[in-house]
């Protein structure tokens, strides 16, 4: 074993947050590698962005609930909150596009920007309510005293990865695998022709909103890893390196996982080996090398 | 898991023997846009078990609708429809009473799926979300496949099949359930001659393997000829609804606009020309 093995394999055994980041960070491949095909499939693309948006302006309202109440201190009730948030966006997209019969697209872009703008407004009154604490000489909480930066929040942190997100992600990609296999066949019948799943008596409604929902708690449990901008690169990039190799739905399904948790151990050890560089864009770019890659090689299949 | 016994008893369909209820029962049906306008009038029609309708009828005529009504897609008419004996929409949630192809299918041809994998996608009709398909189930997937004359292309990916193999496909994605009833729209739009004959030849086999009722909307009758088929001519009403050679030349010319692209006896195809130069 090299002396950079051994310093590499030392800094994983000794730091809590590189475990954390790599067992929270596999359980996330596992989900977003299973959804990634329905999601490029259904092109739902823009769906997981504005999901993942959402999840910026449900991190402002738990923040502040955090400061109101103190049941919401718990790392899990946050991100719990984080998920009603995203998944209550989610339908709500579905339901604008419906009603007003306009594109998805358009209900898509409306309910992103509206939670990005809550999100970064609640963040101000959060920061500004700290300050006033701290100018009357009351200090704040010690569990309140760490306020994710926007960095952080935009492009992840896996310093921000405590073992109950580890928890957090295997409980998620658990319940997505679960679901997925119980659905299975109609699902893909869904994602490949919603009308015709619908004429064949399949509740395509059910799968509709399981798909969203399964998708906002996936984002809640990733956007630690890669924040709210980089999240949708797990949702879209595995599906999209499965279409070089896959013909069918388990093989596509395979290589998806498979791209995504190759594209987290790559990425969290070459964090680990340039220190000055952070870990999610380096998976998002670890992806992107695998999928141009899949492309030169597989452009004549 | 077993199939629910009383959903497989009470019916017939394929290989359940002969049917007792007409598959197709429509009366006194009639249907107003939210916008007020008339769609359907009045409507009454009669399918027997394993027979063929042909619907014909110019744009706008109600065809769609009246076929949305028969899918259990649209609520709101008045009068009574039954299809196999069952309300529409209890008939659609059955999943395996009506098999539907519609004209523009929106499948999605990029999908990672061999022809096989989509063929057995019906399979949901007849087992719904969760149950797995017996081995019987899946044996009948082959069995049309083999009906369709798809066989040799099984374990083809979807999207690299012909527009006319795509065709048959979605055929037999509607066969997999064992429905009582074949509805299909506009099944020769952008097809050619040698492909209309195909389809014709592939329908009869349909017809003769699995003994379905046919109902097609068509403006082509002559895929559906060699099965001495009914013909209804709806224009807002039920204008006609015989057999082929009782079409007068009269009732053409009131629903004028049915193309019948010259394939009817001489008279239909005289009072059709006759139609067309009326304003």
């Amino acid at each position: 074993m090299s002396a950079m093995d051994a310093s590499l394999w030392e800094r994983f055994a000794s730091f809590a947050f590189y475990q954390h980041a790599l067992f929270a960070g596999l359980a996330t491949a596992l989900a977003c590698g299973l959804l990634s095909l329905f999601v490029v499939q259904r092109r739902m693309a823009f769906v997981g962005q504005g999901i993942s948006h959402a999840a910026f302006g449900g991190m402002g309202v738990a923040l502040l609930l955090e400061l109101l109440l103190p049941a919401f201190r718990q790392p899990l009730i946050r991100d719990a909150v984080v998920a009603v948030f995203c998944i209550g966006t989610a339908l709500a997209m579905g339901r604008i596009a419906r009603a007003r019969r306009m594109g998805h697209d358009s209900a898509i872009g409306i309910a992103l920007v509206v939670a990005m703008a809550v999100g970064v407004l609640l963040l101000d009154v959060r920061a500004e309510w700290l300050r006033q604490l701290s100018a009357r000489g009351e200090a704040p909480l010690a569990e309140l005293a760490y306020t994710p930066s926007f960095h952080d929040l935009l492009f992840g942190n896996i310093l921000s990865i405590a073992r109950s997100a580890v928890w957090f992600a295997v409980v998620v990609a658990a319940g997505v695998s679960i679901w997925l296999g119980i659905v299975y066949r109609g699902l893909v019948f869904y994602a490949a022709d919603e009308e015709a799943a619908e004429s064949f008596g399949l509740p395509v409604g059910f799968l509709r909103n399981g798909l969203l929902v399964a998708l906002g708690v996936t984002i809640v449990v990733a956007m630690r890893l890669l924040g709210v901008i980089l999240v949708s690169a797990l949702l879209i990039l595995p599906g999209a390196i499965a279409g070089f190799w896959a013909r069918r739905v388990p093989g596509s399904l395979a290589v998806s996982v498979a791209a995504s948790m190759a594209s987290i151990v790559i990425g969290l050890v070459l964090s680990m080996q340039l220190q000055v560089l952070s870990t999610g864009p380096l998976i998002v770019l670890v992806l992107a090398a695998l999928f141009f890659g899949s492309w030169v090689v597989r452009r004549k299949q | 898991m077993p199939a629910p016994e009383h959903f497989v008893e009470h019916r017939g369909g394929i290989g359940h023997g002969p049917l007792r209820d007409a598959a197709i029962s429509v009366r006194d049906l009639s249907f107003r846009y939210p916008d007020g306008t008339l769609a359907l009038e009045g409507v009454n029609l009669h399918v027997e078990a394993g027979a063929t309708l042909v619907i014909i009828g110019p744009n706008g005529g109600g065809k769609t609708t009246l076929l949305k009504i028969l899918l259990g897609l649209l609520g709101g008419y008045t009068g009574e429809v039954r299809v196999a004996g069952l309300d529409p929409c209890a008939a659609r949630a059955r999943g395996d009473v009506i098999g539907w192809v519609p004209q523009r299918t929106l499948f999605n041809w990029a999908f990672p799926a061999s022809l096989h994998d989509v063929v057995a996608m019906g399979l949901t009709g007849r087992t719904g979300l969760i149950r797995r398909p017996s081995s019987e189930e899946k044996a009948f997937v082959g069995r049309v496949l083999r009906t369709l004359e798809l066989e040799h292309l099984a374990s083809r990916s979807i999207g690299r099949l012909s527009g006319g193999q795509q065709q048959r496909a979605i055929i037999a994605r509607a066969l997999v359930p064992r429905p009582q009833i074949l509805m299909l729209d506009e099944p020769t739009v952008g097809v050619d001659e040698s492909g209309k004959r195909r389809l014709a030849e592939i329908l009869e086999a349909i017809k003769r393997e699995f003994g379905v009722s046919l109902v097609l909307v068509s403006h082509d009758l002559r895929v559906a000829l060699s099965s001495a088929p009914r013909i209804a001519c709806l224009k807002r009403e039920l204008h006609f609804h015989d057999a082929p050679e009782n079409l007068t030349s009269h009732v053409l010319a009131d629903v004028y606009g049915c193309d019948l692209d010259g394939i009817l006896p001489a008279a239909c195809r005289h009072a059709s020309a006759e139609g067309e130069e009326q304003p």
